[in-house]
């Protein structure tokens, strides 16, 4: 009997594929990264199951990849090895909100959408919501660990994590957080010794597959507002930045992007021609607020007056031909916008610390001019502390693909040398993380410890060959 | 990555769309509540949720078929004929991608060569030779029209289509009689002549095409035509044979004083009902949006006093019922699924009708939906629950 056959009988019938034809849409994900080849893939209808169907790929030395919606941009859901696909969108369950401990469980294959609507009866909202979320699914987030909204008071989508349900290679589960004590459920994540939850975030089901997700509910905004601030240069950008970082003046900032000078000029100049290009600032800084309406005043009161010492201006061109829309219009289409550019999008995230942002902006513009066979944007996000930085670059991919790939990885190198941090890694970073000696091998140690066979992931962060 | 040099000519126009796919899911899970987004597709959820059924499986069989990868063809059909072609993969799209137009040519494609299913070939046949898609007799065309009898000299010619005529045939007659309480001459062709919009969502477009010739030449020159089915107008108006819906006669008539209404004490129409709109009336991808039936709708249930549940965002991104593209001749079970998630919704919003803008869609739900909640066609629903007037009542 083939493993194939052996794994196909665990589940319900029609839950198991393995024609090309059915095979073909798991081979890769958003990302530049190149496709694998699934030789199965399976859609578990339940966490028991998929548990079932781990112990027999771990038995039968059958590759493992498992997969939300597939829209990531690291190629941390492409069968690098074959082997079989884990699709979680069957895991679609949310099980419980509880607004008394502030927590909402839920299983992998729910998306953003779908959450925010269950939420939104209950006056209830969750902290980070990546900008693809209108069918990323959480499970694909957690574990890749996303960014978006929310970042410049939450910071990141695993410190919104209240605990995990994760099945292990070998079939078995763990539950993580105050959770692991039995009947006591999802309330506290730090509890029973270290943090157990923090490990299978963004580790790209190398460590083992989320079957439960809680994460903290925070009330919806009473009130909701943009603004933009404009700055001469990218040094008083940056300065401006971590003042505010410093002062903590972002609890009433759900949102802030950077936007560098090319960006700048290409939106208002598109929504005004006749503006002098002279006049434009270099850097712009989009800010969603949201709180309580005095709160939001007062804090924006606050921020602009901070600006100003650095010499930022309110923008409110800016906010109206662009920012403003994008919030609250066409939230779930940005991630996607910059495509009708090129056929596709080679992005690549990194953290940086605040005070790098001026490098990294630089660094991009260098590429910018040095590759002009492809169009260049940059993004940086605002957290509670620190930056997430991405390097967009739009290809044709009938014709550019190998090439993308190749410049791309050449930038992973110059990104790190510049003091960025690989972000949401997956196989797009795996070089570089393996070459962090110590931190690897630390990885690695863990890897064998939870998964002897190395089946879940091979590939990703540079863990076993794939 | 490179295309191959075979012969899917079909897919050739839409190389660069298949390479701009960015596979975000859109397609198969999206929601956003804000933009009335709440699913995509009818077939992911009711036929089979793997993704070689989704608009991004399309793109990708039929990029890998350009690429020249050996796919076994009868698979591929078995897929491709599962869709619906209710075009709301390409109305969730950020980037514009056309799914549903990739599905008709991969039809087109498989047809040439020999891979039609037989339960499609069977549709065709019974389209080219009883002129609908059921195989019902064409003797039965007119027995929707029992009893009425068309007007001498028509200035306007109701097309009921093959679908009123033979899946709810009491739409189309309480549409004849509402159009002449309006004061319309009705006439209306004696037999059926398909339109083609059956054959084109299967992909025969030769044999569309020879439909849609026999139906234009079957018409009195400078005929205006008034058309119950989206799929026939969507069918008939790129022509530019000057066609108008049913749905639009009736709302311009209900808000110019042309038609009085009062509910009927004996058959008081419900408080609250549920719209099912026509994907060929709501989404991009059919061509008449520029119609806005979906608001038409609406704005006729208010002027009759009726709450309809759902957000006003709804309409563009309806899922689909199930009656269209092939899908209840060839999947006939999952279309009944497709349907019943429907009623269930309406039931859900506490409607205690549903109302459907097509007669396709009012025969398909009410076929299948178990008696669950009433069904109705809007000219029927009228009929029903109201004493009309105007000038020829």
């Amino acid at each position: 009997m083939s493993w194939q056959t052996e794994i196909t009988a665990l589940l319900p019938p029609g839950l198991a594929w393995q024609e090309p034809v059915d095979t073909l849409a798991y081979r890769r994900d958003t990302s530049i990264v190149s496709p694998g080849r699934p030789e199965l893939v399976v859609r578990p209808p339940d966490a028991p199951t998929v548990g079932r169907v781990l112990a027999a790929a771990s038995r039968l030395n059958v590759p493992v990849y498992s997969r939300g919606a597939g829209s990531m941009y690291a190629g941390g859901v492409n069968p690098h090895a074959g082997g079989l696909v884990l699709d979680l969108g069957g895991l679609d369950g949310i099980l419980d909100i509880d607004a008394v401990k502030g927590v909402v469980v839920l299983e992998p294959g729910v998306t953003f959408g779908a959450l925010l609507a269950a939420l939104e009866p209950f006056g209830q909202t969750i902290g980070i919501v990546p900008s693809t979320g209108a069918a990323a699914t959480v499970g694909g987030a957690v574990s890749a660990h996303a960014l978006g909204t929310g970042s410049p008071r939450f910071q990141s989508m695993g410190d919104e994590v209240a605990g995990l349900e994760v099945a292990l290679a070998d079939g078995s589960f763990i539950r993580t957080g105050s959770a692991a004590a039995h009947g006591a459920g999802f309330f506290q994540r730090y509890a029973i010794g270290p943090d157990l939850t923090g490990l299978f975030i963004g580790a790209d089901g190398t460590l083992g597959v989320i079957t439960k997700i809680a994460l903290w509910l925070h009330p919806l905004p009473a009130h909701r507002e943009t603004a933009c601030l404009g700055f001469a240069d990218y040094p008083s950008a940056a300065a401006f930045i971590g003042e505010l970082q410093r002062k903590a003046l972002l609890d009433n900032v759900w949102y802030g992007a950077g936007y560098d000078a090319a960006a700048v000029r290409g939106r208002l100049l598109g929504a005004d021609p006749k503006l002098d290009p002279a006049t434009l600032p270099r850097f712009m800084l989009g800010l969603d607020y949201g709180g309580e309406p005095d709160a939001v005043a007062r804090d924006r009161t606050r921020i602009e007056a901070l600006a100003a010492h650095y010499g930022g201006q309110p923008q409110p061109r800016f906010d109206e031909a662009y920012f403003h829309a994008l919030r609250r219009d066409e939230l779930y289409w940005y991630s996607y916008a910059g495509y009708f550019a090129k056929s596709r999008c080679a992005m690549v995230l990194v953290s940086l610390a605040t005070e790098t942002l001026p490098a990294f902006l630089d660094l991009a513009q260098t590429w910018r001019e040095r590759h002009p066979q492809f169009t260049w944007a940059s993004a940086s996000v605002l957290c509670r502390r620190g930056l997430h930085g991405a390097v967009l670059t739009f290809y044709d991919e009938q014709h550019q693909w190998p090439d993308v790939q190749q410049v791309v990885a050449n930038c992973t190198g110059e990104l790190m040398a510049t003091g960025c941090v690989p972000y949401k890694s997956g196989k797009l970073w795996a070089d570089q993380v393996s070459r962090l000696t110590e931190y690897h091998r630390a990885l690695t140690r863990i890897k064998l410890a939870l998964d002897p066979a190395g089946v879940l992931a091979p590939g990703n962060l540079g863990l076993g060959s794939g | 990555m490179s295309i191959a040099d075979n012969a899917f000519t079909r897919l050739q126009p839409f190389a660069d769309a298949l390479y701009h796919c960015a596979t975000c899911n859109y397609c198969g899970s999206a929601t956003w509540p804000q933009r009335g987004i709440d699913g995509v597709c009818a077939t992911l959820r009711s036929h089979s949720p793997v993704a070689s059924y989704s608009g991004k499986g399309y793109l990708a069989t039929a990029r890998a078929l350009l690429e020249g990868e050996a796919l076994d063809l009868d698979s591929v059909a078995e897929r491709a004929y599962a869709c619906t072609t209710c075009g709301n993969c390409e109305a969730v799209c950020p980037i514009d991608m056309p799914p549903t137009a990739v599905v008709k040519a991969l039809r087109e494609e498989l047809h040439e060569r020999g891979h039609a299913p037989a339960a499609a070939l069977a549709v065709r046949d019974h389209v080219l030779t009883r002129q609908n898609p059921w195989g019902a007799p064409a003797a039965h065309d007119s027995d929707w029209s029992l009893g009425l009898a068309p007007h001498p000299q028509p200035d306007l010619w109701l097309l009921p289509g093959c679908a009123a005529a033979h899946r709810h045939p009491a739409e189309v007659r309480a549409a004849a009689q509402l159009l002449t309480v309006m004061g319309f001459d009705v006439g209306w062709p004696q037999q059926v002549t398909c339109c083609g919009a059956p054959l084109t969502a299967l992909g025969f477009a030769d044999d569309a095409a020879t439909q849609h010739a026999a139906l234009t030449a079957s018409l009195p020159q400078q005929a205006t035509l008034a058309v119950l089915g989206g799929e026939c107008l969507s069918q008939l108006r790129p022509d530019g044979q000057p066609a108008q819906s049913v749905l639009q006669l009736l709302h311009a008539a209900l808000h110019d004083g042309r038609l009085a209404v009062a509910a009927r004490g004996d058959a008081p129409p419900p408080a609250v009902v549920a719209v099912q709109d026509s994907c060929h009336l709501s989404k991009p991808h059919h061509g008449l949006t520029d119609m806005d039936a979906p608001r038409l709708l609406r704005e006729v249930l208010a002027a009759l006093g009726c709450q309809v549940t759902q957000a006003a965002t709804a309409p563009r991104y309806a899922v689909c019922c199930g009656a269209a593209g092939g899908m209840a001749q060839l999947h006939p079970a999952s279309a009944r699924r497709m349907a019943g998630e429907c009623i269930t919704a309406a039931d859900r919003f506490g409607a205690e009708a549903l109302i459907a803008a097509s007669p396709l869609c009012a025969g398909h739900l009410a076929g299948s939906g178990g008696g669950r909640l009433p069904v109705y066609g809007i000219c029927e629903f009228i009929a029903a629950h109201y004493a009309v007037a105007g000038p020829h009542a």
